[in-house]
C-alpha cells in the first residue's frame, strides 16, 4: 500500500470534518440557516460552491477517459457549453434569487408551488428531482469506493471505501448543513484546481514537455488532434447539442437551483457568472491533456478502463505525496457534488413533504432535526444502492439524468417569465416530456434517430410546445397569486 | 421579459449564431497544430470562452448594473 498517498488522503478527510465542525459552530439553528446558509454567501464562496458542486467525479475521471478516446475536441465540447451555461445565472438565477429572498423559499419545488398555487405541481417537480438526483449520489459513492480501492492497491475494499466516503460526507453535512457544504466546497474547489495543475505539470515533465508529449501522441493517433476526433464521435450536431444541453440542464440540477437562494446579493450571482468561463477555460483542459497523453503509456484501453487513465498516469509520473494529493482532489470533486445533492434532497423531503404533513407540529428547530435525520437516511439508501445489485437500474437512471432534467427547463422559464402559463401546462410539459423520453429510451432507438443530435434537444422542444398549448387552454392561477410572485421580480430587491 | 433581458437575449443569440457558423466553415482550419503541439481546436475553444467572458463583461458592466439601479 502507498502509505504516503494514503496519509495525504486521510489528512484531507480530517480537514473537511474540521471545516464541517466550524460550519456547525457558525450556523444558527433554523431551517433557513441549515438549508440555505441564511442567504448570506458572498461572491467568492458562491462561485466556488457553484463550480465545485457542478464539477463532479465525472469531471475529474470521466473527462480524462473521454479525451483518451475522442481527443482534444472533447475540451471544446465540454468547456464552451459549460461556459455558456452560466448565462442562465443572469436569465434564471437572478429571478430565482429575488423570488427566493422575497418569499423566503428554501427548496426548488417551493418556487413552482408558490408561483402557481399548486400542490400537484410541487409534487411532480419533487418526484422528478428525486428520481434524477438519488442515483447520482449512489454513483458518487461507487466512485469513492473504486478510487479508494485504487489508492490502497485493493487493501481497502470497494465496499469499505464507499462507506468511508459516505460517512465523512454525512457527518460534516449533518453538522453544519449548507454552511459546512459551502465551506468544504471552497476547499474542494481549490484542491481540484491545484491537483489538476500538479497532475499536468508532473505528467508533462515526465513525458519530456508539452511539445514532446503532443508530438508522441500525434504520431500514434493523429485523429485525436482534429474533428470529428477518435471514433468519429465529435460531430457538429453533437457539439451543438452539448452547447444547448448544458444550458438547459445545469440550472435544473436541484442542488445548483437551490444555490441561487443562498446568494447574499445580485452582485454575488453576477461575479459567479463572470468567473465561470475563466475556471472552465483552465480547469477543463487539465484532465483532457492527461487523457490524450495516456495513449502513450497505456495504449489500447477499452470499455471503462480509460476512466482510470488520470490516476494511472499520475501514479507513474508524480511523487507519492503528489499522487495522494491528486487522488484527494478527485475525492474532492466527488464529495462536493454528493454533499450538495444530499442536502437538497433532504431540504425537499423536509420542507415539501414533512412540513406539509405535520404542519402544526413542525417548529424551525424540528425542521433542522428532521433535515439531519433525512440526510442520514438518504446517505444509507444511496450506500445501499451502491453496494447492491440495484446498481444496474440506477446506472440506467443516471444515463438519463441530463435529458430528464433538461425537459424541466421550459417549465422553469415559464414560471419565471410567462404570466399566462399555468400549473396544468407545466405538469403536462414535464409528464409528457419524461414519458416520451422513457418510451424512446425503452425502445432503444438507433443513435441517429434525431439526426445526430442528443435526444434532449427535440425533447425540450416537445415539452415547450406542450407547455404552450396546455397553458392556452387551461385556467391561469388567481391574479393575487401571480402578482405576489412577480412583485418580487418586478419591484426588484435592492442589494 | 424586461428590455434589459431582451437586449441580453439578442446578444447571446448573435454570439451563438456566429459561433456555430464559424464552427461550420472552419473545418479545414482545425486539422493543424500550433504552439506546444496543441491543435487548433484547443486554441479555438479558448478563444470561444474568452468571447463568452467578454460577452458576460458587457452584460455585467453595461446591462445588468443599469436595471432599476440594482447591482
Amino acid at each position: 500500500m502507498n502509505t504516503i498517498a494514503l496519509g495525504v488522503f486521510v489528512g484531507y478527510m480530517v480537514l473537511v470534518l474540521l471545516i464541517g465542525y466550524y460550519g456547525y459552530r457558525r450556523s444558527r439553528g433554523t431551517a433557513e440557516e441549515f438549508f440555505v446558509a441564511g442567504r448570506r454567501i458572498g461572491p467568492i464562496l458562491l462561485f466556488f460552491t457553484f463550480a465545485a458542486t457542478n464539477f463532479s467525479a465525472f469531471f475529474f475521471f470521466g473527462f480524462a477517459g473521454a479525451a483518451y478516446k475522442y481527443g482534444f475536441g472533447y475540451y471544446g465540447v465540454m468547456a464552451i457549453g459549460t461556459s455558456l451555461m452560466a448565462i442562465t445565472f443572469f436569465f434564471l438565477g437572478r429571478r430565482i434569487w429575488k423570488v427566493g429572498k422575497g418569499l423566503r423559499l428554501i427548496t426548488p419545488p417551493e418556487l413552482f408551488a408558490r408561483r402557481y398555487g399548486s400542490e400537484h405541481l410541487r409534487l411532480v417537480v419533487l418526484v422528478a428531482f428525486v428520481v434524477f438526483t438519488l442515483p447520482y449520489i449512489a454513483t458518487q459513492a461507487i466512485g469513492g469506493g473504486i478510487a479508494l480501492q485504487f489508492l490502497t492497491d485493493g487493501e481497502i475494499s470497494f465496499e469499505i471505501g464507499a462507506a468511508i466516503v459516505t460517512l465523512v460526507i454525512t457527518v460534516y453535512l449533518m453538522l453544519g448543513g449548507m454552511l459546512s457544504d459551502v465551506l468544504t466546497d471552497f476547499l474542494q474547489g481549490v484542491m481540484m484546481l491545484i491537483g489538476g495543475l500538479a497532475a499536468v505539470g508532473f505528467v508533462a515533465a515526465g513525458l519530456g514537455g508539452f511539445q514532446q508529449a503532443n508530438d508522441s501522441v500525434y504520431l500514434l493517433k493523429p485523429e485525436l488532434f482534429s474533428l470529428p476526433g477518435g471514433q468519429g464521435y465529435i460531430t457538429l450536431p453533437l457539439w451543438i447539442s452539448y452547447l444547448l444541453l448544458w444550458t438547459f440542464c445545469d440550472p435544473m440540477f436541484p442542488h445548483l437551483f437551490q444555490r441561487f437562494y443562498i446568494a447574499k446579493s445580485e452582485k454575488a450571482i453576477r461575479f459567479t457568472m463572470f468567473a465561470y468561463p475563466i475556471i472552465t477555460m483552465v480547469l477543463f483542459l487539465l484532465p483532457v491533456l492527461i487523457g490524450v497523453w495516456g495513449n502513450i503509456d497505456f495504449p489500447g484501453l477499452t470499455g471503462k478502463q480509460p476512466d482510470n487513465i488520470l490516476p494511472m498516469m499520475t501514479r507513474v509520473y508524480a511523487p507519492d505525496w503528489v499522487f495522494g494529493f491528486i487522488m484527494a482532489a478527485g475525492f474532492a470533486a466527488l464529495m462536493s457534488t454528493a454533499d450538495s445533492q444530499l442536502l437538497v434532497l433532504s431540504s425537499m423531503l423536509t420542507k415539501d413533504i414533512c412540513s406539509k404533513i405535520w404542519k402544526q407540529r413542525m417548529t424551525p428547530e424540528k425542521e433542522v432535526v428532521t433535515g439531519r435525520l433525512i440526510i442520514l437516511a438518504l446517505a444509507l439508501v444511496s450506500l445501499a444502492i451502491a453496494l447492491t445489485s440495484f446498481v444496474s437500474i440506477f446506472d440506467m437512471l443516471t444515463k438519463t439524468t441530463f435529458a430528464g432534467l433538461a425537459i424541466m427547463f421550459p417549465a422553469a422559464v415559464a414560471a419565471l417569465y410567462w404570466k399566462r402559463s399555468t400549473a396544468a401546462g407545466c405538469i403536462a410539459s414535464i409528464v409528457v416530456g419524461e414519458g416520451v423520453y422513457a418510451i424512446i429510451f425503452t425502445l432503444n432507438l438507433p443513435s441517429d434517430w434525431c439526426f445526430g443530435f442528443l435526444p434532449a434537444i427535440p425533447l425540450v422542444a416537445l415539452s415547450t410546445i406542450v407547455l404552450i398549448l396546455v397553458s392556452r387552454f387551461t385556467r391561469m392561477p388567481e391574479k393575487q397569486t401571480i402578482d405576489s410572485f412577480f412583485a418580487n421580480i418586478e419591484n426588484g430587491t435592492k442589494n | 421579459m424586461s428590455s434589459v433581458e431582451r437586449k441580453t437575449f439578442i446578444l447571446i443569440f448573435v454570439w451563438l449564431s456566429a459561433t456555430i457558423l464559424f464552427a461550420i466553415f472552419s473545418t479545414d482550419l482545425i486539422s493543424d497544430r500550433l504552439l506546444f503541439g496543441l491543435p487548433w481546436i484547443v486554441y479555438l475553444s479558448v478563444i470561444a470562452q474568452l468571447s463568452i467572458l467578454a460577452l458576460y463583461y458587457v452584460i455585467a458592466r453595461f446591462i445588468w448594473k443599469t436595471e432599476g439601479g440594482v447591482g
